[in-house]
């Protein structure tokens, strides 16, 4: 399937509350800083253009189209754009306050990413919330709260899933420890 | 072949127009039919797509008061097509198909376990913009061998519903339903798919890594399995030793029900004859009814089993890999994958073998695969040989254990096969040029236990076919014949000056037929099958055959029934009593072993087949392609006839 000279770029576009934002996820592919992104090869043209904003997160972008462009018209140019991007992200050129990121910070991110998102929005169902403690040598602790406190069968899953979805997404996790209130 | 437009037209079929259609799409073996029969229930409804053979089922499924038209779309791996249910499915989409709008909501079923590719299939079914969803199929089969799914994860990745079924146990068929009743506001996917294929590539890895998807471990039980039963040689041996032991069955386990049917049919026959007393009425029902087209449902239990165990090797798992072996084996001679696609359909029938050749690219391998697909011992051989084998061989006669009747029934298939695949593969090599083999992908589903849901539906679906054909053109043609063969009636003085007492009702039956249109018929292409052994009647029999193979059957079961209409057992033995009535052999048994050898291999080589050569003329687009491939054949078929008579002959 693949041509010989370019390896698979691994990435794919989610939709966000913004509909002009979309974040595109990044598999195996280490992102060089978190924040802004001022360009990249690849993407010089379309950021300023067609992209009003990049932002870098630990293991996604999030991609803004300035007013008058549609996903639906310009997303196959910003895919192209970013494939390219992701083979040269040390090309990347981060804006003022782009921060390096060590292991525990990749963590981090990606934590807040599920606890504010996917996992977050399940423990919210069940009238509960999780707060994220403490990120340090590569153990994530968490707090529960609300509805989800006390319920063993909800602390069990809602545990299991963010260790699960954060190991996915950083395979360097050693594990995921919730603390007593 | 007539084209039944379903969803539209006008009167009733406008009602349907305003239901919305949801159809289903995903590869062979996903599950598909199982997510629609429990959302259908068992009402599905069967047709064809217009124009082509490829059958279409469809069903109602209510939800919440209201109606949606369900379509259970045929299997496809891909909608760039590479076989004729594939060319159908991307015309369907792209609303191609004449008198059928494309559906409004597409669900595609995807395997669970083998993902990857339903999202090869998924990313080309968005591009279609038709509403979408997944359905996940096989999530249990997944989580035993070991590999995990996550729901939620996959629709966020994708951008679209997701739903997790699992059909046999009734698991995810209540979400299901009300997603479908929500098909108006599925989500949409915020892009596209990306077309090229390292981006394509990319996409799918990154959406199966988000939703934590992991490979199932191949089931160790299978991999085990499949090392004997894929072996080019022990695999061989395995296959050809199940197919022996299939025909074995199908002769041994359907005797006695084709006594009981020829029984009930003979006792119809003799009430017919006493409640009716017009004669030329009670003729044609007795005759050219019963004797025509009965004689064609006395096959019905032989049909049933076949498919029976047809399905039972498909649903465990084995068929698709007697296939792939047979690709393999095959792929060494040069025939590539996709001719040997079209030769394994034409042993259901030659229509969809050569429909299946438009997916060839090169129009000379088209060509090709055509001219050697109708040799595949298609089901309407199925009666002909039935009778012949009966009568050649006692049903008594064993060799050790095993019935010579179904191992010649086995010689019959094998020949067909074999013969298919060397026609395409001579014609193949004179034509040669590139020898770009195209691979045959086929999917290697693991071994289960058959449902017995989907074993029978999938036995029902051709019984019904040939029960449908035995009542349409099978009775027409037995009409038309019975016409031929009893009109005019002569009148007394007439049969007395040719020497016929008018009150023996055998006598003058059989003055009348020898004298009558079909009778000339007969005895005009006398001269060309003298050779082979045929008299007139056989002939009239080849000539019906015309039509559909299986009227040469009742064609010879009316003639039968006619020339001895007390004689209440089997067509087979009763012709076996006929004597040719001029001609150097008169007095002489025509039915002879070298005789039914001759007709036997006949049917084996000949094109008689209308549909197959109209087929054929439409994806030519002219008659030179259909009437060389009738030529040959028929050449093919009386040297063979003649040498197996000649031999045979040798013998007796």
């Amino acid at each position: 399937m693949s041509a010989p000279h370019s390896a698979v770029i691994s990435v794919h576009p989610e939709r966000t509350a913004n509909p002009d934002t979309l974040r595109w996820v990044v598999c195996h592919i280490p992102m060089p800083f978190a924040g802004p992104l001022q360009t990249a090869p690849g993407l010089g043209e379309l950021i300023g253009t067609v992209v009003s904003r990049a932002r870098v997160n630990a293991d996604s972008i999030d991609i803004t189209l300035a007013p008058g462009h549609d996903w639906r018209a310009d997303g196959a140019a910003v895919r192209h754009g970013l494939v390219v991007a992701l083979a040269r992200t040390d090309e990347w050129v981060g804006g003022a306050d782009a921060s390096r990121l060590g292991p525990d910070d990749v963590l981090r991110l990606c934590a807040c990413e599920l606890i504010d998102g996917p996992v977050g929005a399940i423990a919210t169902v069940h009238g509960g919330s999780i707060e994220l403690v403490d990120v340090s040598d590569g153990v994530v602790t968490v707090r529960m709260h609300g509805a989800c406190r006390g319920c063993p069968a909800a602390a069990i899953t809602m545990h299991q899933r963010l260790e699960s979805q954060l190991r996915r997404k950083v395979p360097s996790l050693r594990e995921v420890v919730s603390t007593a209130a | 072949m007539t084209a039944q437009p379903i969803a539209s037209g006008s009167g009733g079929a406008a009602l349907a127009e305003r239901q919305p259609r949801i159809a289903l799409i995903g590869s062979p073996n996903g599950g598909k039919t199982s997510i629609f029969n429990g959302l259908t229930g068992l009402h599905a409804k069967t047709g064809n797509y217009p124009g082509v053979t490829v059958s279409r089922t469809y069903g109602m499924c209510q939800i919440k008061g209201a109606n949606y038209n369900i379509e259970d779309l045929p299997g496809c791996y891909s909608l760039t097509p590479i076989s004729p249910d594939e060319q159908v499915v991307a015309d369907l989409l792209g609303g191609n198909v004449r008198g059928i709008e494309s559906p409004d909501g597409l669900l595609v079923v995807a395997d669970s376990t083998a993902l990857r590719r339903g999202l090869l299939l998924l990313a080309e079914v968005l591009q279609k913009q038709i509403p979408t969803a997944v359905v996940l199929t096989m999530a249990d089969e997944l989580r035993r061998r070991g590999g995990s799914i996550d729901q939620q994860a996959l629709s966020r990745a994708l951008g679209i519903p997701v739903v997790t079924v699992v059909a046999n146990r009734g698991i995810g068929i209540g979400e299901l339903r009300h997603l479908i009743a929500d098909w108006r506001n599925w989500s949409v996917p915020p892009i596209d798919p990306p077309q090229d294929p390292n981006e394509l590539a990319g996409w799918v890895d990154s959406v199966l890594d988000s939703a934590g998807y992991q490979v199932p471990v191949p089931d160790e039980r299978t991999l085990r399995i499949d090392k004997v039963l894929l072996h080019p040689v022990y695999g061989s041996i395995i296959f050809f030793a199940v197919m022996f032991v299939f025909f074995q069955a199908l002769f041994t386990w359907a005797a006695p029900l084709q006594d009981a049917i020829t029984n009930l049919l003979a006792m119809l026959g003799d009430w017919v004859s006493s409640v009716v007393t017009n004669s030329i009425l009670s003729g044609l029902i007795v005759n050219g009814v019963l004797g025509g087209v009965g004689t064609v449902l006395t096959f019905i239990p032989q049909i049933v089993l076949m498919f029976l165990l047809l399905a039972l090797l498909d649903s465990v798992g084995y068929m698709s890999r007697a296939a792939f072996l047979m690709d393999k084996v095959m792929s060494k001679a040069g025939l590539e994958g996709r001719a040997f696609v079209a030769v394994l359909s034409s042993f259901a029938c030659a229509i969809p073998g050569v429909m299946a050749t438009r997916t060839i690219p090169s129009s000379k391998d088209r060509i090709a695969t055509m001219l050697g697909v109708p040799l595949g011992t298609c089901s309407a051989r199925l009666p002909v040989y039935l009778l012949l084998v009966g009568m050649l061989v006692p049903s008594d006669a064993t060799l050790g254990p095993v019935s010579v009747q179904g191992i010649v029934m086995f010689l019959l298939y094998l020949l067909g096969g074999v013969s298919a695949m060397m026609a395409a593969w001579v014609v193949k090599k004179i034509t040669d040029r590139s020898g770009n083999l195209m691979p045959f992908y086929m999917e290697m589903p693991p071994y289960r236990l058959p449902r017995p849901k989907s074993v029978l539906l999938a036995m029902w679906e051709p019984t019904k076919a040939y029960l449908r054909k035995a009542g349409t053109i099978i009775l027409a043609a037995s009409v038309i014949i019975w016409a031929l063969t009893a009109i005019p009636g002569r009148s007394p003085q007439e049969l007395e000056a040719a020497g016929v007492d008018p009150t023996d009702s055998v006598a003058v039956t059989s003055y009348t037929m020898e004298n009558s249109i079909a009778g000339h018929i007969g005895k005009a292409i006398e001269p060309v099958f003298e050779p082979l052994g045929f008299d007139w009647r056989v002939n009239i029999a080849l000539v019906g055959s015309l039509v559909a193979r299986e009227v040469s059957v009742s064609t010879l079961g009316q003639l039968a029934a006619a020339s001895d209409p007390e004689d209440n057992s089997q067509v087979a033995q009763s012709i076996s009593q006929w004597t040719y009535t001029e001609g150097p052999h008169q007095g002489e048994k025509v039915f002879t072993a070298p005789t039914i050898v001759a007709l036997m291999l006949f049917f084996a080589f000949a094109l008689q087949c209308m549909s197959t050569l109209a087929v054929m003329r439409r994806e030519t687009n002219t008659w030179k392609w259909p009437a060389i491939a009738f030529g040959y054949m028929f050449v093919l078929a009386w040297v063979a006839g003649f040498i197996g008579h000649t031999i045979m002959s040798l013998f007796s």
